[in-house]
C-alpha cells in the first residue's frame, strides 16, 4: 500500500535519543534509543554490568559507556528515564525522571512482543507479575518484594549449595526423571532442606529438579493472583533458564515468549518511554505508533 | 494515537493547619479531663474501639483507649519499641499491632509515652466485641492478667448478617431493621453496664446528665457525617493527615462538649474552603479512596497529596462515624457495632458503592494490616467488587498499623507509584 508524502513529512522529524537505566540489586543495565528520521524507533545499544556497592560510580560507568556504545554525547541525549531499585541515585547523578519497574517492563514486553497480555520479571530481589490490557496498558500486578523466595536471590544460594552453575539448573531439570520434594521456599529454610537431602543421599539432580520446581509453583502463584493467563513474556536474568521458563509454562499452562536478551526488557521500556518523553516536549515531532 | 509521558510533579500542599491546631487543643483538653478525673478519684476503664464510651460521660469515668493510645504511639514513632517489648515476653509477632503496643506500654513504660499503661492503669475493662470478632476478648483477658482485681465486663453483640439488618447505610450507620430479640439481647447489655458504673460509682444514672451526654453526641456525630460528606467534594478540602485524627472523636468522644466545639468550628472551616473551592492540593491529578486501618507512622498520605493524589474517601475513618440519636441512646450504641469488621459485607455493600461513586475515584489504595489479620479478610473481595461494580482498579499494600518496619516506604512508594502510573 502507497503511503502519502504527507504522512511522511509528518514523520519526519530530527533524530532523537531517548536513554533507559535499570539499576537492579544485581544488574545495571542500559538501552539507549532513538527516532530516526523516518520516524522509526531504534534500538542504537544496550549494556548489561553488574551493580557494584558504590551504586554512584556504576551509574556514571555505565553511563559513559552507553554513549560511547551509541556514538553520542550526553548533550545529545535529552531525555533519561531511570527505573529500578537504584532509580533515585541515578536521577541524582545524571538526571531524568524515575518511572516504576511495572510501567518500564509492561512497555518493554509490549514493544518486543506486541500480543503480550502479561510480564513475569525475576529479578535478583524481586519477582513481578503484570497483566496488560490490549493496549499495553497495566492493568494489574504483584509484587513478590519481600521475600527472596521466587526471586533470582533463590536460586543463586541454592546453586552454590549443590554446587552447580546455575544455567545449569534448569537443564538437570529438563533431564531429571525424579523431583526432589522441597516444601519450604523460604530460601534460608530451603537450603537447609538441600542440605539435608544431600546428607541423606538424594542425588544431586532430583534436588536440583525439586528446587525449579518449587521456585516456578512460587512464581506462578504470583501470576495466577494477577490473571495472566496467556501471551505471556519472561523477562530478567532469570528467565534465561530455559529448564525454570519450561516449568513455568508447565504450571500456567501457556506458551511463555523470551527475549533474545530478557534482563533489558526495563530498560528496554524506561529507554521507550524517554523517547516518549522527549517528543511530548519537541512540539513538532510526531511519533510513531510502533511500541510508543 | 500518540501516548504521553505522564508523571506525578510535586507541588504545593494545603494542609487546614486551623484545623491541626484545634485537633490539638481538644487533645490536650481531654488528656487534661482525665488527668482531673483520676486526680478526684475517678475509676479508670479501659475501652475498645465501638464501645459505649458516651457512658464514660454521664459517669464521669477516665476513658481510656488502648487502640487510639497505640496509633497516638505509632504517630510519635514510639510503637516499635514497644511492640519489641511485647515480643520479648514471648507475644507473637503476627498478632494484634494494638495488643502489642498496649502490652508493649505496660511492661516498658520508660519508652511509652504519656507514662505508660496506655495512659493510665486501669481499674476495669470494658470487653465487648462490637468492633473485633475476637481480639478484644483476648486482649481484655490478657490485660486481667497484668492488673490485680481489674474487673471486666463483658458486652456481647451478634455479627451483623444482612437477614438480620438488612443493608445498612454508612457511614451513619442505619440499618433497615433490627430484629427484635438482638436489640433486646444488646440493650439489656447496655442496662447491665449502666448497673455496672452505678455499683463502681456508687452513683444512680442520673437521667438529666445522660439526656445531656447523648445530646453532645448527636450534634457531635451529625459534625463527623457532615464532614465526611464535605471530604468527597472536588476539590477534597482536607488533608487526610488531618482526617486520619478523627477516628478518636467518632469512636471515643462524641459526648465530650470539647469534641462539639471541635468538630463544629472544624466543619465551619472546611465549608468555607470547599464554598471557595480551594483543595489540600494544588491541582487534583487523581482522587483515590483509602481503606483499611491507617498505618499511623506513615506519611504517605502526605507524600501523595504533595504529588496532587487526594484522598476524598477513607472508609476506615468514616466506619468510626456512627449517628447518634439522643432520643435512642441505647440503640444507638447497640448500632455502632454494626462496623465493617462486625457486619457481613453483604449488608455494607452497596452503600459503600454508592458513596465510592458520589467520590468520583479514580482507584483505591487498600490497606492489608498485617497488625490485624481479620480486618484484611475482606480486601480481597472489596477489590473485586470496585473493580467488577464501578470498574475502579486498587492496589494492595501490606500494611502494618503500628509497626513501622513492617512498611518500609520506599517499597510502598513503588508499588503504589506503579499504580498510580497505570491510572495517569
Amino acid at each position: 500500500m502507497l503511503l502519502s508524502n504527507r504522512y511522511f513529512d509528518e514523520l519526519r522529524c530530527p533524530e532523537v535519543y531517548g536513554l533507559g537505566i535499570d539499576v537492579g540489586s544485581a544488574f545495571t543495565k542500559a538501552v539507549l534509543t532513538k527516532i530516526k528520521e523516518n520516524g522509526q524507533i531504534e534500538v542504537v545499544a544496550y549494556d548489561v554490568i553488574p551493580t557494584k556497592p558504590d551504586m554512584k560510580r556504576c551509574v556514571h560507568e555505565m553511563f559513559e559507556r552507553i554513549l560511547k556504545m551509541g556514538g553520542v554525547t550526553k548533550e545529545e541525549v535529552k531525555s533519561i528515564i531511570e527505573t529500578g531499585y537504584g532509580s533515585k541515585i541515578v536521577q541524582s547523578e545524571i538526571g531524568g525522571s524515575v518511572v516504576s519497574e511495572i510501567t518500564c517492563h509492561a512497555k518493554g514486553a509490549k514493544y518486543l512482543f506486541p500480543k503480550c497480555r502479561g510480564v513475569i520479571d525475576i529479578g535478583g530481589q524481586d519477582a513481578k507479575a503484570i497483566k496488560l490490557d490490549e493496549e499495553g496498558r497495566v492493568v494489574g500486578f504483584e509484587m513478590n518484594d519481600k521475600c527472596a523466595a521466587g526471586t533470582g536471590r533463590f536460586l543463586e544460594v541454592m546453586s552454590k549449595v549443590l554446587d552447580v552453575e546455575i544455567d545449569q539448573l534448569g537443564e538437570i531439570y529438563l533431564k531429571a526423571e525424579k523431583k526432589a520434594s522441597i516444601t519450604n521456599t523460604c530460601t534460608v529454610f530451603a537450603q537447609s532442606e538441600v542440605i539435608s537431602l544431600i546428607s541423606q543421599g538424594v542425588p544431586k539432580e532430583e534436588i536440583a529438579a525439586g528446587l525449579i520446581e518449587a521456585f516456578a509453583s512460587r512464581v506462578a502463584g504470583l501470576a495466577k493472583i494477577v490473571g495472566i493467563t496467556r501471551y505471556v513474556v519472561a523477562s530478567g536474568g532469570v528467565a534465561k533458564i530455559t529448564g525454570f521458563v519450561k516449568a513455568l509454562e508447565r504450571k500456567l499452562g501457556c506458551e511463555i515468549w523470551v527475549p533474545k536478551e530478557p534482563m533489558i526488557v526495563g530498560a528496554l521500556g524506561a529507554a521507550l518511554l524517554a523517547l516518549s518523553k522527549a517528543a511530548q516536549q519537541s512540539t513538532n515531532m510526531k511519533i510513531p505508533r510502533q511500541g510508543l | 494515537m500518540r501516548k504521553m509521558f505522564k508523571e506525578l510533579k510535586v507541588q504545593s500542599w494545603r494542609p487546614l493547619g486551623e484545623v491541626r491546631k484545634l485537633f490539638r487543643e481538644m487533645f490536650q483538653k481531654h488528656l487534661s479531663r482525665l488527668a482531673e478525673l483520676k486526680s478526684e478519684g475517678r475509676p479508670v476503664g479501659w475501652f475498645w474501639a465501638c464501645s459505649p464510651t458516651e457512658l464514660a460521660y454521664v459517669f464521669d469515668i477516665v476513658n481510656v483507649f488502648p487502640e487510639q493510645y497505640s496509633a497516638y504511639c505509632a504517630s510519635r514513632g514510639a510503637s516499635d519499641k514497644l511492640i519489641d517489648a511485647a515480643i520479648e515476653y514471648h507475644y507473637s509477632e503476627f498478632t494484634c499491632d494494638y495488643l502489642k503496643c498496649s502490652v508493649g506500654s505496660i511492661l516498658n513504660s520508660e519508652a511509652a509515652p504519656l507514662g505508660g499503661h496506655c495512659g493510665m492503669k486501669p481499674d476495669f475493662v470494658l470487653d465487648s466485641r462490637m468492633a473485633c470478632y475476637s481480639g478484644h476478648h483476648a486482649m481484655s483477658e490478657i490485660f486481667a492478667n497484668f492488673y490485680d482485681n481489674l474487673k471486666r465486663f463483658i458486652i456481647d453483640v451478634p455479627f451483623w448478617t444482612e437477614d438480620k439488618i438488612g443493608r445498612i447505610e454508612l457511614p451513619a450507620k442505619n440499618p433497615e431493621k433490627i430484629n427484635k430479640e438482638d436489640y433486646d439481647f444488646v440493650v439489656a447489655q447496655l442496662w447491665d453496664f449502666i448497673h455496672f458504673l452505678e455499683e463502681l460509682t456508687g452513683e444512680k444514672l442520673d437521667e438529666e446528665r445522660m439526656k445531656r451526654a447523648f445530646e453532645t453526641a448527636e450534634r457531635t456525630s451529625k459534625n463527623l457525617i457532615e464532614i465526611a460528606n464535605l471530604m468527597i467534594s472536588k476539590p477534597t478540602p482536607m488533608s487526610q493527615m488531618d482526617y486520619r485524627g478523627f477516628p478518636l472523636i467518632g469512636f471515643f468522644i462524641t459526648a465530650a462538649d470539647y469534641a462539639l466545639e471541635f468538630t463544629q468550628k472544624a466543619l465551619e472551616i472546611i465549608k468555607k474552603r470547599v464554598r471557595e473551592g480551594e483543595g489540600v492540593t494544588e491541582e487534583e491529578r487523581l482522587r483515590l479512596l483509602s481503606q483499611g486501618i491507617i498505618p499511623w507512622y506513615s506519611e504517605l498520605y502526605k507524600y501523595y497529596e504533595e504529588r496532587g493524589v487526594v484522598f476524598p474517601l477513607n472508609l476506615y475513618v468514616e466506619d468510626t462515624f456512627c449517628l447518634i440519636e439522643s432520643s435512642k441512646p441505647l440503640e444507638s450504641l447497640l448500632r455502632r457495632s454494626m462496623s465493617l469488621w462486625n457486619c457481613s459485607a453483604d449488608s455494607w455493600i452497596d452503600s459503600v458503592l454508592r458513596r465510592v461513586k458520589r467520590a468520583d475515584l479514580n482507584g483505591a489504595i487498600l490497606f492489608e494490616n498485617t497488625g490485624c489479620r481479620l480486618f484484611s479478610l475482606n480486601l480481597r473481595r472489596f477489590k473485586e467488587v470496585l473493580w467488577e461494580e464501578l470498574g475502579i482498579p486498587s492496589v494492595i499494600i501490606e500494611a502494618p498499623q503500628c509497626d513501622s518496619r513492617g512498611m518500609p516506604f520506599e517499597r510502598v512508594v513503588t508499588k503504589i507509584n506503579a499504580f498510580i502510573e497505570s491510572l495517569l
